[in-house]
């Protein structure tokens, strides 16, 4: 069964997008998380029950746990079940308050942001105004989200206690989606302390506590018993979050192998990021099973728009015109279980957003025209630099069969084949190459993708996409951002700032007795997952 | 012995060991510069690693600066020396804390398993390379000279998951993986470890039997031994007094050269059994570029491999009195 999170009327009806949103997620509840996740029997538990130790294992446990020291989302994994942000998102990336009672839009810029009552942390001490105002200023120095928010705020002034009022430079509808990712903190502990010293020892409000953490070593989390939850049903980071397990230990194993034994030995619970060669053997074991979520990666190539031969867009077309995506996903990634063949920038099961605007000729290759546009890029041949690295599969699956598939078009490509911290640097040199591998993850709002910045490696200059994303930030109306987006995605690949080959499925093992209503809260939310106590 | 002969004896091993600390300096050094060099020549920018996708060049840039990474070259090279000098080596830039409080909670469980490894290594390496020389040309020592061969042909991450497989997965006997620190208990300790220990100690162990196969052979062929066989010395007493003791140097020399090796192979198993050690902090640093800590995971181990390889030297002249060390040969 799946439930939808309610926002409060008052949001709602300043926060449009959390509407749409809302009703794209009853759309894909139509799905059932059946349908839409799970291979076995994880979602089939019965009632939820209390109890018991669930162990994870995960390919590393956080270096730095401190969610504003560190960018990599898969560090957020222990400040999601001890931390809350005053807005956060459900499986299906609806938007919804937690800390956040209420925000009031008083016109001209100016909202009012009332905070939940009787919330304390998890050392006894009330979440106050405060707090907010120092975990927000904290939160400004962090790229991303932080960042976007500093640059819209003009100021943030307690009232009371629970009351503040934020000043934005320009009224916009992404305040909610930016405070996503602004966890709450004790103003003790975050107060003009700088995200390069990192908080070692997370106090929040969430349903659970940290108990012990040792650096690439266990990381111990035990109920909260002063939590206080939401009552509405609990989806992702939105609605009640249950704590059923007693204690949840995340274990760092770095091989996917070792958590694949693990799990099937009964060691561990759940175990992430399970290689793609391993489902069939364990969806057909008996003491565990292979859990596929839904497509959420992004397999992309992002073209040399500041110069070289793929500074010219018809050898961009030329490119996308060439490849069959259905064949590369499928030599990528070896079942088509494992992926979606979509050229929608944000996924499906972003419902909200996922559209498939433009993509008239994506996955339609074409060698005649492909043939059409490389004579009129003037191409005779040339090499052309790829910067990938095998450092991850989703980056460097895709390019073999391209590669292939390139050269029978008559395009020459230079595979390199480096690091993944080479590519990260090289990328910003555009003398330095012609296209690199990457990967999107599915952002809750297509302002948040930094894919369409002109600051971007690659350094896409485009007029138009500067009208549309300001339209995009500033507007309220849901179907006219929509649309808004729509013509943005049209323009992505009229441009080809970037190529989406596909989009993968994480893959996880989990023993029997686990259990979930939504399984996607495995990729990232624990504290709803039950352990069968029989 | 004379009081007269003793005291040249002390003076040349004093200075041995004072020639040894100074070759030291640049053993440690070279490595080092080396390292510095080939980290700041190789692509890889810590600070776009660290902010991630999201961030702007100028916040790249900023960071940059603030991590001192635009400084000169040999203005950074200066900081690192005196970050060596200090030995504070400097801080970890992505764990925001100094490069001394970092290293020695890994440190501790590589050594633990090292030393396990080594035992396991010295122990079946020694049993198997003299059951293979005492009984060359039979059966049993056929079979252990087989046994050396496959342990030396199979890589240590195939010994690691066939011990997983058998004594984790089936037996149940042992953790498939994950590390439980001596604070959780003894016993819990010691069944997270065992078979990262074994896996690497097994790999090693091939290596041994075959040195110490040869070494034994050598002497068994020598005059002295065929002396004491005329003179009616029991074949058991000759093996394990005589012969023993005179192969035992190569194998010592081997020991030492284990500690390197066991070090190097920490990083495979470490990863393969998620243990917390050396190996897998210097692969984590060196894919993120963390320059203070690959520096500081070097000099340590560095300076730990010349250390034991320097108590192996110094250890010969115990086991066989004919070598004094620091005598130049007549």
């Amino acid at each position: 069964m799946r439930h939808d999170v309610r926002p409060n009327r008052r949001v709602r009806r300043l926060i449009p997008l959390a509407a749409l949103a809302a009703a794209s997620a009853l759309v894909l509840s139509g799905c059932g998380a059946d349908g839409t996740t799970s291979t076995g029997s994880i979602s089939d538990g019965g009632e939820p029950q209390a109890g018991g130790t669930l162990t994870v294992a995960l390919s590393a446990t956080p270096s730095i746990i401190d969610p504003f020291a560190t960018s990599l989302q898969a560090d957020w994994v222990i400040a999601r079940q001890v931390c809350e942000p005053l807005f956060d998102v459900s499986t299906s990336f609806e938007i919804g308050p937690v800390l956040a009672k209420d925000l009031v839009d008083n016109g001209g810029g100016s909202y009012t942001l009332t905070l939940r009552d009787g919330v304390t942390f998890q050392d006894g001490e009330p979440f106050t105004s405060a707090d907010v105002i120092a975990s927000l200023n904290r939160y400004f120095l962090t790229p991303g989200n932080g960042s976007i928010l500093k640059s819209l705020t003009t100021s943030i002034e307690a009232v009371d206690d629970t009351t503040l009022t934020i000043t934005l430079n320009t009224p916009s509808p992404l305040l909610p989606t930016l405070l996503t990712t602004a966890y709450m903190m004790p103003a003790s502990v975050v107060k003009d302390r700088p995200i390069t010293d990192p908080v070692s020892d997370l106090v929040c409000t969430g349903p659970y506590k940290l108990t012990s953490y040792a650096a690439d070593g266990d990381v111990v989390l035990d109920r909260w018993d002063g939590y206080k939850k939401l009552d509405t049903p609990g989806d992702g980071g939105l609605g009640a979050k249950n704590a059923y397990a007693d204690q949840i230990v995340f274990t760092p194993m770095p091989e996917a192998s070792t958590r694949r034994q693990a799990t099937e030995a009964g060691q561990v619970d759940i175990g992430g990021s399970l290689s793609y060669d391993d489902y069939d053997s364990v969806s057909s074991g008996g003491v565990a099973q292979a859990v596929l979520l839904s497509p959420t990666s992004g397999s992309t190539v992002v073209f040399n728009k500041a110069q070289g031969i793929m500074s010219n867009v018809a050898m961009r077309q030329a490119f996308l015109a060439a490849l069959n995506m259905d064949d590369i996903m499928l030599a990528a990634f070896g079942n088509p279980e494992f992926y979606s063949v979509d050229g929608s920038i944000i996924p499906e099961v972003n419902s909200t957003w996922a559209t498939d605007a433009g993509t008239e000729n994506y996955n339609k290759p074409d060698l005649d025209r492909v043939k059409k546009l490389l004579d009129e890029a003037g191409y005779k041949g040339e090499p052309i630099r790829w910067l990938t690295t095998k450092e991850d599969p989703s980056w460097y699956g895709p390019s073999l069969p391209a590669q292939q598939q390139l050269k029978e078009a008559g395009i020459n490509i230079d595979l390199q084949v480096i690091d993944r911290a080479s590519v990260i640097q090289l990328r910003t040199d555009p003398t330095a190459f012609d296209l690199f591998s990457s990967g999107i993850p599915t952002y809750a709002d297509p302002v948040l993708l930094p894919y369409l910045q002109q600051t971007f490696p690659g350094t896409w200059v485009s007029p138009d996409r500067d009208a549309l994303l300001a339209k995009l930030s500033t507007e309220s109306d849901p179907a006219a951002r929509k649309a808004t987006w729509e013509q943005l995605q049209t323009l992505v690949y009229e441009d080809l700032p970037f190529l989406k080959f596909g989009t993968s499925r994480p893959l996880l093992i989990t023993a029997n007795r686990v259990h979930t209503e939504h399984p996607d809260e495995l990729a990232g939310w624990y504290y709803n997952t039950w352990l069968d106590q029989s | 012995m004379t009081s007269s002969t003793r005291v040249p004896e002390a003076a040349d091993m004093l200075r041995y060991l004072a020639q040894r600390l100074l070759a030291l300096l640049p053993t440690v050094a070279v490595p080092l510069v080396l390292v510095f060099l080939l980290l700041r020549l190789a692509p890889g920018d810590p600070a776009a690693i660290l902010l991630g996708d999201s961030a702007t060049p100028d916040q790249v840039a900023a960071l940059r600066e603030q991590l001192g990474l635009n400084a000169p070259l040999w203005e950074q090279f200066g900081r690192f020396l005196g970050d060596v000098v200090t030995l504070r080596l400097g801080d970890s830039l992505f764990l925001g804390k100094p490069v001394v409080d970092v290293i020695p909670d890994y440190a501790l469980v590589t050594l633990e398993i090292s030393v396990i490894a080594l035992i396991v290594a010295l122990a079946l390496g020694i049993g198997l390379g003299a059951l293979a020389a005492f009984r060359n040309g039979r059966p049993a020592g056929r079979i252990a000279t087989a046994l050396g061969i496959i342990g030396i042909s199979v890589p240590q991450f195939v010994v690691a998951l066939i011990l997983i497989v058998v004594f984790a997965a089936w037996l149940h006997w042992f953790n498939v993986g994950g590390f439980v620190p001596m604070s959780k208990g003894f016993w819990p300790h010691l069944r997270s470890i065992t078979l990262p220990a074994l896996s690497l100690g097994i790999a090693e162990s091939a290596f041994v039997a075959r040195i110490t196969r040869g070494a034994i052979l050598d002497v068994v062929r020598e005059p002295f031994v065929t002396t004491a066989r005329s003179l009616g010395v029991a074949p058991r007493r000759i093996g394990a007094v005589h012969v023993v003791r005179v192969a035992a140097l190569p194998i010592m020399t081997v020991a030492g050269l284990l500690v390197a090796s066991l070090l190097s192979g920490s990083a495979v198993v470490e990863t393969i059994f998620g243990v917390p050690g050396m190996g897998r902090l210097l692969l984590d640093a060196v894919g993120r570029r963390d320059y203070s800590l690959v520096q500081g995971i070097v000099l340590f181990t560095g300076l730990f491999v010349i250390i034991v390889n320097l108590l192996v030297d110094l250890s010969y002249s115990v086991v066989d009195p004919r070598v004094r060390l620091g005598r130049k040969s007549a």
